[in-house]
């Protein structure tokens, strides 16, 4: 049976039925007023308005240090064993909150917030500097080959956190971020240092969509700058692929969720027994957002009579399903951030789960200081009814932008779309 | 699928014939109130037996265990899930074929099962949510306890 991801054994309670029905009706009626009273000409597609100062460099060096020092800690997990040395049962080892709840959840959603600090953090990124790998490209990449590489490693990542049965495990752990690390070291080498993080560190495309949100940003000379709201989302490179990347966003964490729920359990019979049925369930469910997403651009491409190709809607589209994708991510996992997250502050003190106590707080034990279940329903549905408010908001401007005179015909269909992907939403929370 | 737990009201009974497994009684509770003691449930010749064996002839009031989860060979036979209401008690017997350690997530429960010993998960669930069960050995999961509130 499922236990969902690599961390924690908590879930949320399945939303109330008299929740579920306010919800789905605050989606339709703001969907409505959405159509009929957003303004008629684009305002989101001019892209980031800059104007600001540097970021301070002691926070710059900071931010390296504590994303390197993640990743040596969570390679180091390998150490323990090969050196013979037990791990206490009790204690869970740094290496599971450090990826799945750090480095997987709260940098992405910070960065939704403060801007990319993703790009300070990152560990490949330091990693490389540090030994000089990647300063040139030696290998010239084709454009075509875009978000793809990307793409496929964010599956298996997924994978590894939902599927697999061995993503607790820290020294599973500790080999996968090893094997990454090499991985992304000889792409750096090869195609250079920015394009190989850019085409094969997964991180580095997800964490750049979702802080497009953000407000802050930085100019060509790296200074932090003011640019509002959803302004770089606009303007986010269409790299081929870019439409099945957020697609994925979307699936994994539905798959998560649907995995957790009654009504999937129904229907996927014992496919949910054993992990080449849970495999197959979430390549079906990707497939099945991106036959979605795609019919859904294909009969926008169709009414807008022939301007526009259907591979074309669908790059020119995908940045709408961003905020829908953090909005499913926040809402599934908020719990597990305040509540799993807080076994970061025992793991520090025994990061090998060996029994120490470095800093006296191993025996920390995680609080859950939210005691009933309404608050969370609630905090859920914000989230889950606000990114899709954002998501057609988004539709709507770049339809004008796009369609001009046909938008608000052609953007029926993204408007299906997104009642059925918060529909959805919904009913995995409701379970 | 879903089971209702049921929450057997067990008398405190006499301290029975001891085969040391004495585990359920102790060091349950996450944060509130103590757990009754747990009912010794005789030495089982069996992992499925419910009957009450010969050991424990001097226990007069005890209710014959009914195990609810049954571990053996890596194979987990009984309720998916148990609901439970916020505040209620949980109390559940579990055996195992094997020696194992069982986790509660959430309420961080550790507990240490004896091979074949019918053994009783019995504490107070005052924090709602779906917490997974499971044991040591294998990773392998027991059953969600559903507390809700």
């Amino acid at each position: 049976m499922i236990i969902a991801h690599g961390i924690g054994g908590r879930a949320d309670l399945p939303l109330s039925l008299p929740v579920l029905v306010v919800a789905a009706a605050a989606v339709v009626v703001m969907t409505f007023v959405a159509l009929g009273s957003l303004w008629t000409s684009p305002r989101l597609q001019e892209g980031p308005r800059a104007d600001g100062r540097p970021w301070p460099v002691p926070v710059r060096g900071g931010l390296a240090t504590l994303g390197f020092l993640g990743l040596l800690l969570v390679i180091g997990q390998v150490v323990p064993p090969l050196v013979g040395s037990e791990r206490v049962a009790t204690r869970a080892t740094i290496a599971p909150v450090t990826v799945w709840v750090m480095f997987w959840l709260v940098v992405p959603f910070a960065g939704a917030v403060i801007g990319n600090w993703y790009t300070d953090l990152n560990p490949w990124r330091t990693l490389a500097g540090a030994v000089g790998i990647g300063r040139m490209e030696r290998v010239g990449l084709p454009t075509r080959v875009g978000l793809w590489p990307a793409s496929l490693l964010f599956v298996v990542f997924s994978w590894f956190e939902l599927v697999s049965p061995r993503s607790g495990d820290p020294t599973s752990l500790g080999l996968a971020a090893l094997g990454y690390t090499v991985l992304l070291l000889v792409a750096m080498a090869l195609v250079g240092r920015e394009t190989g993080l850019a085409t094969f560190d997964f991180f580095t495309p997800y964490n750049r969509l979702i802080s497009a949100i953000s407000p802050f940003g930085r100019d060509d000379g790296g200074r932090l700058v003011w640019r509002g709201w959803l302004r770089a989302l606009t303007v986010i490179p269409e790299r081929p692929g870019l439409w099945m990347f957020a697609v994925i966003m979307i699936a994994t964490v539905s798959f998560d969720g649907a995995a957790g729920a009654d009504w999937f359990r129904v229907i996927t019979g014992s496919l949910g027994d054993s992990t080449l049925g849970r495999t197959f369930l979430l390549l079906a469910v990707i497939n099945v957002v991106a036959l979605a997403y795609y019919t859904a651009c294909a009969v926008a491409a169709s009414l807008s009579g022939g301007t526009w190709s259907a591979a074309q809607v669908a790059q020119r589209f995908a940045h709408t399903l961003v905020p829908i994708a953090l909005a499913y991510a926040v809402s599934h996992y908020f719990t597990l951030v305040i509540f799993e997250g807080q076994q970061l502050f025992a793991a520090v003190s025994d990061p090998f789960g060996l029994g120490w106590d470095l800093f006296g707080t191993a025996d920390f034990r995680v609080r859950f200081f939210v005691r009933t279940s309404t608050p969370i329903w609630l905090a859920q549905v914000t989230f889950i009814v606000g990114g899709h408010l954002v998501g057609v908001v988004l539709a709507h401007d770049r339809s004008l932008q796009d369609f001009g005179r046909d938008a608000l015909r052609s953007q029926y269909a993204m408007l299906v779309l997104m009642i059925a992907l918060t529909s959805l939403g919904l009913l995995i929370l409701s379970g | 699928m879903r089971n209702g737990v049921i929450v057997l009201l067990l008398g405190i009974t006499a301290a029975c014939g001891g085969d040391g497994s004495f585990a359920a009684t102790t060091a349950l509770e996450p944060s509130t109130t103590p757990t009754s003691t747990a009912v010794e449930p005789g030495t089982a010749s069996s992992p499925a037996t419910t009957a009450t064996s010969s050991t424990t002839v001097s226990v007069t009031s005890t209710i014959p265990p009914v195990v609810d989860v049954e571990l053996s060979d890596g194979e987990v036979a009984g309720p998916d899930v148990f609901e439970v209401a916020l505040g209620d008690r949980v109390d559940l017997w579990i055996v195992s074929d094997i020696d194992d350690e069982v986790h509660v997530h959430g309420y961080d429960i550790f507990v240490d099962l004896d091979a074949g010993v019918p053994f009783n998960l019995s504490f107070v669930a005052d924090v709602p949510g779906v917490f997974t069960v499971e044991v040591h050995t294998g990773h392998t999961r027991l059953f969600d306890i559903e507390v809700a509130g």
